[in-house]
């Protein structure tokens, strides 16, 4: 399936961001070939709305899945109404391809409400 | 990580006062950071000795720009500014900046393509030390608006400032209000410290603040500062208190030492330990420690 | 702020001398002085209009302890997108700079963050696919004394639209109160776009401080912005005796050369009134604090009212 996974860099050795919204780039993973489109989030730094912009350019790529660390409400709700399920809790550390493995693996649980936005996380996976 | 919020609704309750005291006390037991979000009048500053380390210049803000050249004056863009911001002046437009929202509508409408919509800088985040905490604060520039993205900033700058110090706990001095500033300051938080005072205008406006905290579904406890000014006030707090299912965590009374300690520029538990408000405030740091231990 | 436009934004469209309390800071004693000098100038004989724009927690109702009526709501337009017209062209969802608009696959876009009321979608769509509905952002009141009248502007909590009701209160002030003497409005504090939209028009601004380094801090960015808007200033220092830094705000107000025009001491008839609800020129009308307050209102009536 088209799994989007929210990144700092290019390629599926860059390390995973945690903000929904605010990572500079999404990759859309093919988790059966590993084979990926890159999507730079041109609204990162946008003020309101970064979320639902990032949930628009997602859906425009036919993500089935995301992958995140934490997403906001507004985001939450859009991906819901285009169907995409949603997974939380991206360890920090994690690069896309080790997050990707372990979302093969059924490592990750699907979000079915929304977390929260900025400053709190539901689980900093090896923070405090 | 957890942050830690303190509103009042009213302004001049003691918000600040008390978020310095708290802060400095809660630095003892937890790394701490500390952020100002009164983006209008950041004030916590005031009550350090801090050095400051970074200061830059943010832009959260977009505001219309018409290019002259090109504009015929049919005064289109006048017409649909929804924000009276874009008004009439010897048949040409003219932008009124403060208040221009940058949402793009006159942009859109302009036949000739004569307006674009770009950022401007709207304010500053600095990040100061003083000995064991990190203080981050954001000003907005005079006349200037947006102050909900400056908010925003301050608290992403002070998240980041805590992740690199593997910091414990964010203790956030919040805007006074209910406005949009203020709904940026709480946005996912841990919890809210509602601050108020036996006044009947202090009542209110912490009525109305309870509302919002109650819609963003964050938990909160209550602190009665100046508690004994008006002993016939007090009743009516403690009952919308327990209508609403919301803990005094503190009450706290008017003390001298304090407006003695912010002539001093220090936090009251830092220039006078023994004062009946620095006994109160170390009380309502513990309370604060196992309230913050159960928080999921 | 240029000249153009400082002249554009003070115009008015009626004479009446429209004076401002403003403070900066929070918790100064901003509303009190504002209540107690309509008060004076009612006592004086004057018929006087009170604005409460301090739309995010207005107290002076409160202070004078009487009833908010004539509700009048405040609203801003709420796109409806119409399914049937609406050809997926994506330019709404595109144009809207909060991205409050969201399509999904097999649907017209849908509001689903935050929206300011600014129309540009409506303005964009190029199959008149959305309509204008509306939604409440805020109220108007107007409680009618025998000589003063109390305006006042509230914003639904949870709503950021504050400017839209600022704006409101002061249409429907400078309708509304024609027959006044005078007006008195009441801003929020800060020195944000709010607080501009209440002073604009301003014959003159008292700034409320208290001497304390919070007070003087905020008190140099409000005369910043008296300055900017090219408003006359002058200072009310509250709480005078506090343990403070007096000398600094005499500083401050050499610098702006706005001068200090009353000081009032602590009262604890003042804090007995206010707890009360009541004027304190009302209740205790020799105390220090009144007497004052009541000798700057005959000042301003002198200089303002013709």
């Amino acid at each position: 399936m088209k799994l989007c996974v929210t990144s700092t860099g290019r390629d599926l050795d860059s390390t995973v961001d945690f903000h929904f919204g605010r990572a500079p780039y999404f990759l859309i993973v093919n988790t059966d070939t590993m084979a990926f489109d890159v999507v730079e989030n041109t609204e990162q730094g946008t003020g309101r709305g970064a979320g639902i912009s990032a949930a628009q350019m997602i859906l425009d790529k036919s993500a089935a899945a995301v992958l995140t660390g934490v997403i906001g409400p507004h985001a939450f709700h859009a991906l819901k109404l285009a169907h995409v399920e949603i997974y939380e809790g991206l360890s920090v550390s994690d690069t896309v391809r080790a997050a990707v493995e372990k979302f093969k693996k059924e490592e990750y649980r699907e979000s079915l409400e929304p977390s929260g936005g900025i400053g709190r996380g539901r689980s900093f996976r090896g923070g405090r | 990580m957890k942050e830690i919020v303190i509103l009042s609704g009213k302004g001049g309750v003691g918000k600040s006062t008390i978020t310095a005291s708290l802060g400095t006390i809660l630095s003892k037991d937890y790394k701490v950071v500390m952020a100002d979000t009164d983006v209008d009048l950041p004030n916590l500053g005031l009550f350090f000795h801090a050095a400051e380390r970074e200061s830059k210049e943010i832009s959260t803000s977009e505001k219309a720009f018409i290019d002259y050249e090109q504009c015929t004056g049919c005064l289109q863009c006048v017409d649909v500014c929804r924000f009276c911001s874009m008004v009439a002046s010897d048949n040409k437009p003219l932008v009124i900046s403060y208040s221009c929202e940058g949402c793009g509508a006159c942009a859109v409408i302009c036949p000739e393509d004569a307006i674009a919509i770009k950022k401007v800088v709207n304010g500053s985040i600095i990040i100061s030390d003083t000995n064991n905490m990190v203080i981050v604060s954001g000003e907005l520039s005079i006349g200037e608006s947006s102050s909900g993205g400056i908010v925003d900033e301050v608290r992403k700058t002070a998240k980041k400032e805590a992740e690199r110090l593997n910091t414990d706990l964010i203790v956030t001095d919040g805007p006074p209000g209910i406005g949009c500033p203020v709904i940026s300051s709480m946005k996912g938080s841990s919890y809210v410290i509602a601050v108020t005072e036996p006044t009947p205008a202090a009542l209110n406006d912490l009525k109305r603040l309870a509302e919002v905290i109650e819609h963003f579904q964050i938990p909160c406890g209550l602190v009665i500062n100046k508690s004994d000014i008006h002993p016939g006030g007090i009743q009516a707090i403690k009952d919308f208190a327990q209508i609403n299912t919301i803990s005094v965590l503190s009450e706290i009374p008017y003390d001298v030492h304090i407006p003695k300690a912010i002539a001093e520029a220090r936090p009251v538990v830092t220039a006078y330990p023994e004062a009946p408000s620095s006994i109160a405030v170390r009380i309502l740091a513990d309370k604060l420690k196992s309230i913050i231990k159960k928080l999921n | 702020m240029d000249a153009e436009a400082l002249e554009i934004i003070h115009q008015r469209p009626i004479e009446t001398p429209l004076i401002a309390i403003t403070g900066g800071k929070g918790g100064v004693g901003k509303s009190t002085v504002a209540v107690n000098i309509a008060e004076a100038l009612v006592q004086s004989g004057y018929r006087v209009a009170l604005a409460d724009a301090d739309v995010d927690g207005p107290d002076d109702h409160i202070l004078l302890n009487i009833p908010l009526r004539n509700p009048l709501d405040v609203t801003c337009t709420l796109p409806l997108i119409v399914d049937a017209k609406c050809t997926r062209c994506r330019q709404c969802v595109d144009t809207c700079r909060r991205h409050a608009l969201f399509q999904p696959k097999d649907s017209s876009p849908i509001l689903i963050g935050e929206c300011i009321g600014c129309e540009a979608c409506i303005l964009v769509c190029p199959s008149d696919a959305i309509e204008r509905g509306e939604r409440t952002v805020g109220k108007t009141y107007k409680s009618e004394m025998e000589y003063l009248t109390l305006f006042t502007g509230e914003l639904v909590p949870g709503v950021e639209e504050s400017s839209f009701v600022v704006n409101a209160l002061k249409n429907r002030v400078l309708n509304e109160a024609k027959d006044s003497d005078i007006i008195i409005i009441d801003t929020s504090p800060g020195a944000h776009c709010n607080v501009i939209n209440a002073l604009k028009g301003s014959n003159e601004a008292f700034a409320v401080t208290e001497p304390t380094p919070l007070g003087v801090h905020d008190l140099n960015i409000i005369l910043k912005l008296l300055q900017i808007l090219h408003i006359k200033a002058s200072i009310i220092l509250n709480r005078s005796d506090l343990p403070g830094v007096r000398g600094q705000i005499e500083f401050v107000s050499k610098t702006y050369d706005a001068n200090i025009s009353v000081e009032i001491p602590m009262d604890d008839l003042l804090v007995k009134s206010y707890v009360k609800g009541v004027p304190v020129v009302r209740m205790y009308p020799e105390a220090e604090s009144s007497k004052g307050i009541s000798r700057l209102s005959k000042e301003i009536a002198a200089k303002y009212i013709k």
